[in-house]
């Protein structure tokens, strides 16, 4: 702040006042609106927890990914469970502080969610348009559409979630992953993208088994395939950092240089104040460098 | 908590109309919780949280403007939800002002409300936006004429009424 004031200042400071924390000029909200919004920002603020330790130099830092799947992934259960309020469920997850109503960040996430914007490419194509009362869905299904065998064969979930609702399994899966049971945590996931395609709660779980493909199961490809499914579902949505940077790390793991490039310089250009910017800037030189 | 109502009211002075404002007031917080580990106790903690916020709204503003000003007519309404702790003249008179800012350039409007609203000065807003000290001036000074002309058309307006 400055005394610095100019001419003409003084007309004006009556109609414009400085900001303070009284009513206005933004609308009023409910206090718990307000209350999910903070608490939105406090779990959101878990992202920059110290990250697990993990061997050093090989990749760009991923935890902000990963933290940033367990948050949204719990805010897209929440967004979900607040828009069913009279769906009763049975699951125990859902008493948690996590199935309160909450907003995610931006814009882009909620609005335009009703439909894929486009359908999947033949080579990106993850055939997850199982219909949703399927129960478990083996990954084998969501092998590539070219026919190449998933490497990814996560086990059936345990028969508790066999009937919980999309949120409870996004939350559960969550929960596993933290737990380190990637291929349940998969499981999981590719159920609640397949119960609800085009949804927010999709669209988490994709970005999420993305990463769990990348990171755990081995499996760059099929990661290849989600993280860009992500981005078709909701382009700028409130996970694209992670998925624009999952896709430049796929790329990588697959030795596709010109791709990774390609995925980092479009990561830089949209995400430029990204924690993971000074990698991917370094890993661009190393990649342009003759 | 506290500091949710100065995010929004920020918000909603740098942006026009209401759609947006909860959105990029969330982004604003959770840049907030994010940044706190960097904050340097050198200036007022709020300072430091309302550059913040209008760093924020502004990188949103940049992403969005590919979408257009699809907002620029939304519908005002003034008592969205009762609060027992507003004071309804105060509100009334912000909400006015918001509505005549709406109806300036993003350029003036930001410019004013860095300066006014936020008690910058012209080199620090000119800093801030990354924009030349002449500029911010010649902002300041457009924005100024404009909003004093809405505002007295809007007195004009009741006086005839």
């Amino acid at each position: 702040m400055s005394d610095f004031r100019e001419e003409g200042d003084d007309a004006l400071n009556a109609l414009l006042l400085p900001l303070d924390e009284g009513a206005g000029p933004a609308r009023r909200i409910s206090r718990e609106r307000s209350a999910r919004m903070v608490l939105t920002a406090l779990e959101a603020g878990a992202l920059v927890a110290p990250p697990a330790p993990r061997p050093r130099g090989k990749r760009p830092p991923v935890w902000l990914m990963a933290g940033a799947l367990l948050v949204a992934g719990a805010a897209a259960a929440a967004v979900w469970s607040f828009t069913r309020p009279s769906r009763a469920s049975t699951s125990q997850v859902e008493s948690s502080a996590h199935t309160r109503p909450l907003r995610l960040g931006t814009a882009s996430p909620l609005r335009g969610s009703g439909a894929v914007d486009a359908a999947p490419s033949r080579s990106d194509a993850v055939s997850d348009e199982a219909p949703p009362e399927m129960p478990v869905v083996p990954a084998a299904s969501i092998a590539d559409a070219g026919g190449a065998a998933d490497p990814v064969r996560p086990r059936a979930p345990p028969a508790s979630v066999k009937s919980a609702a999309p949120e409870d399994l996004l939350l559960k899966a969550n929960g596993l992953r933290s737990e380190g049971r990637w291929k349940e945590a998969e499981a999981l996931y590719l159920r609640v993208i397949r119960a609800e395609p085009s949804s927010l709660a999709s669209y988490v779980a994709r970005v999420a088994s993305g990463s769990l493909r990348l990171e755990h199961l081995g499996d760059a490809r099929g990661a290849l395939r989600q993280f860009k499914a992500a981005l078709r579902i909701q382009p700028r949505g409130v996970l694209d950092q992670e998925a624009q940077h999952g896709i430049a790390e796929a790329h990588r793991v697959l030795g596709n240089r010109d791709a990774e490039r390609s995925a980092l310089e479009s990561f830089l250009s949209t995400h430029p104040d990204s924690p993971l910017v000074p990698s991917a800037r370094a890993r661009v030189r190393e990649l342009t460098a003759p | 908590m506290e500091l949710l109502p100065r995010v929004r009211n920020l918000v909603r002075y740098l942006v026009r109309g209401d759609v947006d404002v909860e959105d990029i007031a969330q982004e604003a917080l959770i840049a907030l919780v994010r940044g706190l580990p960097s904050y340097r106790a050198e200036g007022r903690f709020q300072s430091w949280a309302d550059r913040v916020v209008a760093r924020t709204t502004f990188a949103w503003l940049k992403r969005s403007r590919g979408r257009g000003a699809q907002h620029a007519d939304a519908p005002v309404e003034l008592v969205a939800v009762p609060s027992e702790d507003a004071l309804p003249d105060e509100y009334v008179h912000r909400r006015h002002m918001v509505t005549l800012l709406d109806r300036l350039s993003n350029e003036q409007r930001h410019a004013l409300v860095l300066h006014h609203v936020l008690e910058l000065s012209v080199p620090e807003i000119s800093t801030e936006l990354g924009i030349p000290f002449e500029t911010v001036r010649s902002r300041l000074r457009l924005g100024r004429t404009a909003l004093r002309s809405l505002a007295a058309e809007g007195d004009g307006g009741e006086e005839r009424g």
